[in-house]
């Protein structure tokens, strides 16, 4: 079993009318690939000598910010975008789940659609029959699975169309990130589906911006940048470094605006730093912490706790105004301290008693 | 069902050959989208796909009581004439403008599955032939009043229909992929479809000289409509009628073909 790319390289013509302007010069380097003409048309390069080779049982993670070329790579593996140079290779079939809205009739019931995504997937009327009850019971329909997919609501069709995925994957498969959005349940039985799944060493590709859902399930990473590989390794080699460059960038970004607007003074009687209750996800309940200095020019704070011997552990990063939940890791004189980003000064400091 | 590795920078003819080759071999998945596509059109109706019988009956009707009068034949052989006629030209005319759209309507699933593209294609044509017969049916009961007696020249209509299929398929491939490409081809087709409307003997009859036998003469539809019509209501095969459409499906099926195959791959960035 593989799955690989050498050179893959994707130009996507850019369509304009004959009356739209295009203009080379302000192309913004934020997000997207890098515009070029080719004989006087312009194409955005979607991905850049992109090179992989997967093997049974990997699975591989997309990471990069959006317009990186995660999408356009998945559909690429998937034989939707034809390379433009470079070439993919599988020795089986490549199913994908990418939006919702793609590839379902919405006016249909949702079982009609299991029926034409199985007819797509090359099987038999008796094999999807027989694979209905168990994508049913993972999607959680009951009834609706009768009723038309567009009185489905978000949660409900994104269930449905990774239960149909998963249950007529050809051994290879691709998700596009709309995976991770899904509640703390639905996660959970994503993560335990594709377990599964993975059991019988086949091959997925999932992008995604959720980094915790990332490190759950796949062994390599990819980071892609303006569609050409950053970095590829072991997930936790990339999605650290990955990390560590967003957390500069916004670090940087504080640090310009704290240059421009300095911090004002915090007066005393301002609740900067308190505990409250909180529940995360559906299941656990305990204590929060929660800060608020937004309104003194604090663009980026941490949360730190102070040891007894003075050493400080970090909680969290975060922006002028937020909370995070603590649960069961608060413990009885626990002191908490909240500090600027930027200069490192202390703004506030509670210690916790029960 | 997937485009196979092997495809997979093919060679762009063999590469389309496969395409169809998969397309063929899954019939249950066109045929279900095709009647995906009529449901949506007749959802929530009481009388649902009825209403292509019964607007085209309807429409029959009314044509035949006003231009009748202004026809030099007798009321039966006009009434089979028009029902005919307008029965064959909206098979093509609808035929026409679902072959630009083939894709455009299929955009969703294009951008969302690796399905062979002659698949979407054979949806848009199957989707025509599921109204088609509905209106064969109509057709079919008109003829109960044929002017002529029947005799097994009658017969000869069937190849005839088996040409509109021929047809149907070229169309598509060579349709989808410019209108994909060149969006104003989609309103250029719709626009001369409706001027071909009269300039087709279908509510009137060409006659055996003057301007309108001319115009009749050089234009193909109404060959088209002459291999179903004649048979059925002069008992009658019409030789140079077939000549043309003969001509016309070949040099379609290579187009058709040039087109797909150049095509394909880049569908998906166009669309």
């Amino acid at each position: 079993m593989y799955l690989e790319t050498s050179h893959l390289t994707i130009d996507f013509p850019v369509r304009k009318g004959p009356r739209d302007p295009f203009d080379f010069e302000s192309r913004s380097a934020e997000t997207g690939g890098e515009i070029h003409d080719i004989g006087g048309k312009p194409y955005v390069r979607a991905l850049d000598d992109v090179s992989l080779a997967l093997g049974a049982g990997d699975r591989l993670g997309l990471v990069g910010h959006n317009g990186s070329g995660k999408s356009t790579l998945l559909r690429a593996l998937c034989g939707i975008y034809h390379p433009s140079r470079g070439s993919v290779r599988s020795d089986h079939d490549v199913s994908g789940i990418f939006n919702i809205h793609l590839g379902f009739r919405p006016e249909a019931s949702g079982y009609r659609n299991v029926l034409l995504k199985g007819l797509i997937a090359g099987r038999s009327h008796a094999e999807i029959a027989a694979a209905v009850p168990g994508i049913a019971e993972f999607a959680g329909l009951g009834a609706y699975l009768h009723m038309p997919m567009h009185t489905y609501s978000q949660g409900m069709a994104m269930r449905l169309a990774f239960a149909i995925t998963t249950a007529f994957a050809n051994h290879i498969l691709v998700m596009d990130e709309w995976i991770g959005a899904g509640d703390v349940n639905f996660q959970d039985k994503v993560v335990e589906r594709m377990n599964s799944f993975f059991e019988s060493a086949d091959i997925c590709v999932i992008a995604s911006h959720n980094n915790r859902l990332l490190r759950k399930i796949t062994n390599r990473c990819m980071w892609l940048d303006s569609g050409r590989v950053r970095a590829i390794g072991p997930t936790a080699e990339v999605l650290d470094a990955y990390e560590s460059e967003a957390m500069s960038t916004k670090l940087e970004s504080a640090r310009q605006a704290a240059l421009l607007r300095p911090r004002l003074d915090i007066p005393p009687e301002h609740r900067a730093l308190w505990l409250t209750a909180a529940r995360h996800g559906n299941e656990m309940e305990g204590k929060a912490v929660a800060w608020d200095v937004a309104d003194y020019n604090v663009a980026s704070i941490r949360v730190v706790v102070v040891a007894g011997d003075g050493n400080e552990q970090m909680v969290c990063t975060g922006s002028g105004r937020g909370t995070k939940f603590l649960g069961s890791w608060l413990r009885s004189g626990m002191t908490i301290a909240l500090r600027d980003n930027v200069d490192g000064v202390l703004l506030a400091k509670l210690t916790y008693t029960d | 069902m997937h485009q196979s590795p092997a495809v997979r920078g093919a060679s762009p003819w063999s590469a389309a050959w496969q395409d169809w080759r998969q397309a063929v071999r899954v019939p249950s998945l066109w045929m279900n989208l095709a009647l995906e596509d009529l449901r949506d059109r007749y959802r929530r109706t009481v009388l649902g796909v009825a209403w292509i019988a019964i607007s085209f009956a309807l429409f029959v009707g009314v044509k035949v009581l006003v231009f009748g009068q202004m026809s030099a034949a007798s009321t039966r052989e006009f009434a089979i004439f028009v029902t005919i006629g307008f029965g064959a030209w909206s098979f093509i005319s609808s035929m026409v403008s679902d072959a630009c759209g083939a894709y455009l309507h299929s955009r969703a699933w294009i951008l969302g599955t690796a399905v062979p593209y002659p698949v979407y294609l054979l949806q848009a044509a199957l989707r025509n032939w599921m109204v088609f017969s509905l209106v064969l049916l109509v057709m079919a009961v008109a003829l109960l009043w044929k002017p002529t007696p029947w005799t097994p020249a009658a017969l000869f209509a069937i190849p005839g229909l088996l040409a509109y299929f021929v047809t149907s398929v070229w169309l598509s491939a060579l349709l989808a992929p410019l209108c994909v490409r060149y969006h104003d081809l989609l309103h250029a087709v719709q626009t001369s479809m409706r001027l071909m409307f009269f300039v087709t003997p279908i509510l009137w009859m060409p006659g055996q000289n003057g301007v309108l036998a001319e115009l009749a003469r050089i234009n193909p539809m109404t060959h088209y409509l002459a291999i179903v019509r004649d048979p059925l209501l002069y008992n009658h095969w019409p030789a140079t009628s077939w000549r043309v459409v003969l001509l016309v499906n070949l040099a379609g099926i290579v187009l058709g073909a040039i087109a797909y195959a150049s095509t394909r791959r880049k569908i998906a960035f166009w669309i």
